[in-house]
Order: structure tokens, then C-alpha cells, then sequence
């Protein structure tokens, strides 16, 4: 695990995913409307030291999105500080993103898309006996290569993705309600998948979701409920069953 | 080595990619054949319209090719450009990999501007071909072909900002005809002027006022160069001359405030502190 030197010369563990005083308030700025601002989430420090699988959790429209676009960078908190492995910026390939709503460019062919993407041959990462990719073979887009992205499903369109994803190697997950959309088996193939990356590569894994699958539950090691403006921290899996 | 590995760094293939993304598309295929098909119908027409005059086909097939290419960069900067700047999209895909936004914006915007002069430079080939085989004593003139290219290329790079502005701020339709508005007051009459000057003493290229400020509207209104040796008596609309420099300086402003919106989105990722 990456150390770092305190003010004091130690060596201390430095953590995966460090946020302070986070805050993010939505303002209605409509000018046919009256004006009005609210507190999506509130916390005062958020801090993940291990690779561990931590679920946020909270009804429609409490911020869970917003949340993990926030942690990602890809929009800013209204106020509060965000360091990943301890840069305020995500350093190359060491977060896989999963959105919600994949978007891929929908007229090019899958196999065009990652090889640009990735730059390197997707056949021969395919036939790869080593790594990451090489372990998960039901996860293989070999069927999709040579489909335009439009004619993909949502579900296939995400397995693309996480494909993709894995393929870079990267040191955690963020999903954002990975299973809404999915049939039964592949929700099931999907957390099988999860905690095989969990137990046996050690990625922290980071998902916002509405239900969890039995399979990972038990995985699950803490719950980010966001509820009332405020985020609150549970141990275990705090989504009812 | 791998069959296929392509060695270049993710900004050339993001440029690589949006080209196929577009070729794929329907819209450059759409302004291709539109291009296509005026060239042709003036290649048939030159000889009872335009009197086999090269100069005037020479103007008058670049202002076809440009308004082609400018309303091609109009649609592109207003539709696509908005949805990578709030982070839909592939900015999902390579901002959380930690891939800076603002090479995605500079690699999406190059690959768009180097395909639309690509088109540029597939109709004025065709324009030549057109010419060659409507009528071979009218050839057009070859020589003038790179400036109206460069002139073009300048033009569609500025309208692609301009209403890439635009359309990062609001609706696509609403961004279209604000970068359309702008540039038909600001840029293709603003040369209006200048033809006055002709009229007044052929002998001269441009108006002594506009001679003073030649090499800054260069860049503003490319049609500028070409416009300055068309034939003939241009009357502008009275009062028509503060709307004109308005419009102008309104497209000047929104092209660099493009400069301050890259900066903005810069600003959600500067606000992640580095933890102490």
C-alpha cells in the first residue's frame, strides 16, 4: 500500500479516497420560477483506507449520481476537498467508471470504439492468458466487435464498458447503478463478477445502487446513505432486503 | 508486436475517432452532396448565368463551397461539442481515467475542423473537375484555390467555436441561429463596405479607412480578400453599419469567451484540493 510522510516525517498509509467538508447544493435558476437552493448531501469527511466494496445508497433524487460524478471529477461539489491515492486529480487509469447511461458513439463498430479507445488490438487482448481480462471469460465482447454501438442493448452496451474498464487494469470500480436495466441472470453474473473482483484482485469497488443482489451483500462493507441533505455511514449493507 | 497497434497518443485517436464517428454520420455525406450538386448545376448554368466569367465563377463557386462548409461547422459546433463540455459521453469515459478535459474539447474540436476542411478540399477538387468537363475553355482558376481553402478553413474553425459557445450555454436550435445571426451581419456583409471603395476608384483594392485595419479583419472575415475583387456597385442598407460592427465585435467576444468556457470547465477539476 502507497505510503506518504506526515508532518512529523512518518510513514502513513495513504488512502484510497479522502474527502472533507463535501458539500453540494443545487440552486433552481429558472428565471420564470422563484429562486430556490437546497442541500443535495452534506458530510464532514469521507475516507477509504483498504479496497473494500462500499454501497451508496438513497431514495430517487437524493444525489447518489451526483455524489460519484462529484468524486470522479466530472462535476465540482459546491464546496469540499476530493484526493484519490492522495492527488486532487485522477491520476491515468486508476479508476474504471461505469455510468448509469452508457453512452458509446452510436454509428461506430464496438471493436473500432476500443481499439481507439484502448490503443491496442482487442483480438489479441482477447486471446491474453494473463491479466485481469483473461480471468473473467464470460465478460467477453467478442461477440459485439463488429456491431455498431446503436444496436447494442443497455446491458451489452455496460459489459462493453467494463471491458473496457478492466481491460486498463485499473485499481477500483466506480459503478452508478449497475443493475437497473439487467435481466435476472445477468444481475446475478454481474455481482458474481464484482465479488470475484473484490476477493481475488483486490479492487475497492464504489456503486451506487437501489438493490443489491444476495451475492454481494455479504461483500458489502460499508453503506453512504444519503438521506434528508445529509450523508450518513453504516456498517454493512444498510439497503432493505 | 501486435497485428494492429496503433503508437499514438489518445489525443490523435480521439481525433481519429470522432472523423469516424462524423464519416459514419449522416451529416458530412449531407454536405458533401449538397456541395456536389450546386457545383454542378453552376458548372452547367456558368455559360447562361455567369457569362463564363472566371473571376465571377471563381467567387461565385466559393461562396457556395464556404456557406456549405459553414453551415456544416454550424450544425457540428451547436450539436456535439455541448454534450462532451457536461461531461456526457466519452468525457465519462476518460475524465474519471483521468484524462484531461480540456484535451478532450482541443482533440474532439481538431478532429471536427480537420474533417471539415477535408470536405472543403474534396468540393474544391470537385469544383475544377465540374469545370473541366462542363465547358474546358472556363477552367477555374487554380491558382486562387489554396487561399480560398485557407480562407474557408479559418472560417468554419472560427463558426465551429462560435457556435460550440453557444451551444454549451443553450439550446442547439437557439445556439444555430445565434452563430448564423452573427456571422450574416458580422462577417458576410462586413466586406459591404469595403466595395464602396471600389466603386469609387476602381483602381483601388480596398476603402482608405479599411486599409488601416486590413490585417486584424483578416482573420475576422475571411470573405474579405475574395470580396475585395468582385466588379461592381454595392449599395449597403442605411444605418446597416453600427449593426454590422456590433455583429462583428459580438462574434469576436463569443469566440474568445469559448477561451473562458474551457477555462470554467477547468475550474471542476482545480476545485479537487490537494489533500495535505
Amino acid at each position: 500500500m502507497k505510503k506518504q510522510k506526515n508532518a512529523l516525517g512518518e510513514a502513513e498509509q495513504v488512502p484510497i479516497l479522502f474527502a472533507q467538508e463535501l458539500e453540494k447544493i443545487v440552486e433552481n435558476k429558472n428565471v420564470f420560477e422563484e429562486r430556490s437552493r437546497r442541500t443535495l448531501w452534506k458530510v464532514d469527511s469521507l475516507r477509504v483506507e483498504t479496497p473494500e466494496f462500499i454501497c451508496i445508497a438513497g431514495r430517487n433524487g437524493s444525489g447518489k449520481s451526483t455524489l460519484l460524478r462529484c468524486l470522479l471529477g466530472l462535476q465540482a461539489p459546491t464546496r469540499g476537498r476530493i484526493a484519490w491515492y492522495g492527488h486532487s486529480a485522477l491520476s491515468h487509469d486508476v479508476l474504471g467508471y461505469l455510468p448509469e447511461f452508457p453512452i458509446l458513439p452510436p454509428a461506430l463498430r464496438v471493436g473500432t470504439f476500443l481499439r481507439l479507445l484502448l490503443g491496442r488490438d482487442v483480438d489479441e487482448m482477447l486471446s491474453e492468458r494473463n491479466g485481469l481480462l483473461a480471468r473473467f471469460t464470460r465478460l467477453s465482447v467478442k461477440e459485439f466487435l463488429h456491431v455498431p454501438a446503436n444496436r447494442l442493448s443497455k446491458g451489452q452496451q455496460q459489459r462493453v464498458l467494463l471491458w473496457s474498464a478492466l481491460a486498463r487494469a485499473p485499481k477500483g470500480l466506480v459503478l452508478d447503478e449497475p443493475f437497473s436495466g439487467l435481466d435476472p441472470w445477468a444481475r446475478v453474473e454481474l455481482a458474481e463478477l464484482l465479488v470475484a473482483l473484490k476477493e481475488e484482485h483486490g479492487l475497492f469497488i464504489l456503486m451506487s445502487t437501489h438493490e443489491l443482489p444476495r451475492a454481494l451483500r455479504a461483500s458489502c462493507a460499508r453503506t453512504w446513505l444519503i438521506e434528508s441533505g445529509t450523508l450518513l455511514e453504516r456498517s454493512g449493507c444498510a439497503l432493505p432486503e | 508486436m501486435s497485428r494492429f497497434e496503433l503508437r499514438c497518443p489518445l489525443s490523435l485517436r480521439l481525433c481519429v475517432l470522432t472523423w469516424l464517428e462524423n464519416l459514419r454520420g449522416q451529416v458530412v455525406w449531407i454536405a458533401c452532396g449538397v456541395g456536389v450538386l450546386i457545383l454542378c448545376a453552376v458548372a452547367v448554368l456558368s455559360g447562361a448565368a455567369l457569362s463564363h466569367q472566371e473571376r465571377l465563377l471563381d467567387v461565385s463557386t466559393y461562396f457556395f463551397i464556404d456557406a456549405t462548409l459553414f453551415l456544416t461547422a454550424l450544425f457540428m459546433g451547436s450539436q456535439v461539442f455541448p454534450r462532451d463540455f457536461s461531461n456526457r459521453g466519452l468525457a465519462e469515459i476518460l475524465v474519471p481515467g483521468g484524462f484531461p478535459k480540456s484535451l478532450l474539447f482541443l482533440s474532439r474540436m481538431a478532429g471536427h475542423a480537420t474533417l471539415l476542411v477535408a470536405l472543403g478540399l474534396v468540393l474544391f477538387l470537385f469544383r475544377h473537375a465540374a469545370f473541366a468537363l462542363a465547358d474546358s475553355s472556363v477552367a477555374a482558376s487554380i491558382a486562387v484555390t489554396p487561399l480560398m481553402l485557407i480562407l474557408s478553413a479559418l472560417k468554419l474553425t472560427l463558426t465551429l467555436c462560435v457556435s460550440a459557445f453557444f451551444g454549451i450555454h443553450t439550446r442547439p436550435v437557439v445556439a444555430m441561429l445565434g452563430t448564423l445571426a452573427l456571422f450574416l451581419f458580422g462577417h458576410f456583409s462586413s466586406g459591404v463596405s469595403g466595395l464602396r471603395g471600389l466603386a469609387d476608384d476602381p483602381e483601388r483594392l480596398v476603402s482608405g479607412e479599411l486599409a488601416f485595419l486590413f490585417q486584424f479583419f483578416r482573420i475576422w472575415n475571411p470573405n474579405f480578400l475574395v470580396l475585395e475583387s468582385f466588379q461592381g456597385v454595392w449599395e449597403s442598407p442605411p444605418g446597416s453599419e453600427l449593426a454590422l460592427r456590433v455583429a462583428w465585435g459580438a462574434s469576436a467576444i463569443a469566440f474568445f469567451a469559448l477561451v473562458g468556457a474551457v477555462s470554467v470547465q477547468m475550474k471542476d477539476v482545480s476545485n479537487l484540493q490537494a489533500n495535505s
